[in-house]
């Protein structure tokens, strides 16, 4: 076996574990931090893909943006009335279990389907993507990409008026 | 995760997770595209994610706010 491919499967099995532990575990805390294990397994593998940009902005946007919103809501939200908002309860599992196995087994028929050998795997180039996205973004992908910076604008303000007004009436009542 | 957690926030978690897993996809087909279109899908995927990250958090807080619980099975009045 080639150390690359031993390297490859380290880290898919370091983005799949978390993520079945994430299924099985009981406090909501332990699956936020099992979920930021999960995506650095992701961006390893961008990396093996040849994707290092795309690397850097997954490290960069979800464990240091989304991981810290959602601890952030797990801590707003932890004190219920019955007091166990840090656990999760699971309902409906035998339909969970079934419909996970079927889309499961739509997958591997369609894998299996396809004949991937066909497909060159040798790696044409080992240079960084950088540039080539920048210049994509700026000619070709220019308006998805304002469109795209125009949404996220929109949905943070949104969020921060939603999440603020709550918290204006709170402070105001007391 | 998405259908059987019974806690807001897990089922976040659990769409973050599809998301990533297309992701995954996404990049490793575009492996061998000269053009890496599927890289620049992903980026914009990434991009829209944390927008609905934000979003849901924002909601979660409300709802929480209101109802003092996060279950989503405790959650079923529109109005009070």
């Amino acid at each position: 076996m080639k150390p690359e491919l031993i390297l490859f499967y380290s880290f898919a099995a370091l983005a799949v574990i978390p993520a079945v532990a994430i299924l099985i575990t009981s406090k909501v805390i332990y699956a936020a931090y099992l979920l930021l294990v999960s995506l650095l397994g992701v961006a390893a593998l961008y990396v093996f893909a040849g994707a290092d940009f795309l690397a850097v902005a997954q490290i960069m946007i979800y464990i240091g943006g989304v991981i810290v919103l959602l601890i952030f809501g797990i801590m707003l939200t932890s004190k219920t009335k019955e007091n166990n908002a840090l656990t999760v309860t699971s309902k409906n599992t035998t339909l969970g279990l079934l419909i996970s196995l079927s889309v499961f087994t739509i997958l591997v028929f369609s894998f299996l389907s396809n004949n991937f050998s066909e497909v060159n795997t040798e790696t044409t180039n080992h240079k960084s993507t950088l540039s080539f996205v920048g210049k994509n973004l700026m000619t070709d992908y220019a308006f998805p990409f304002e469109a795209v910076g125009l949404l996220i604008l929109i949905a943070l303000i949104g969020a921060v008026y939603v999440a603020g007004r709550q918290l204006a009436k709170d402070s105001n009542g007391k | 995760m998405v259908i059987t957690k019974r806690n807001a926030v897990v089922v976040l978690i659990g769409i973050e997770l599809i998301l990533n897993a297309a992701n995954l996809n996404l990049v490793a087909f575009s492996r061998n595209d000269e053009a890496i279109r599927g890289q620049m899908f992903v980026l914009f995927i990434i991009v829209v994610a944390a927008a609905e990250a934000a979003v849901a958090l924002a909601i979660i807080v409300n709802v929480y706010n209101h109802y003092k619980t996060i279950n989503l099975d405790q959650i079923d009045q529109l109005k009070d």
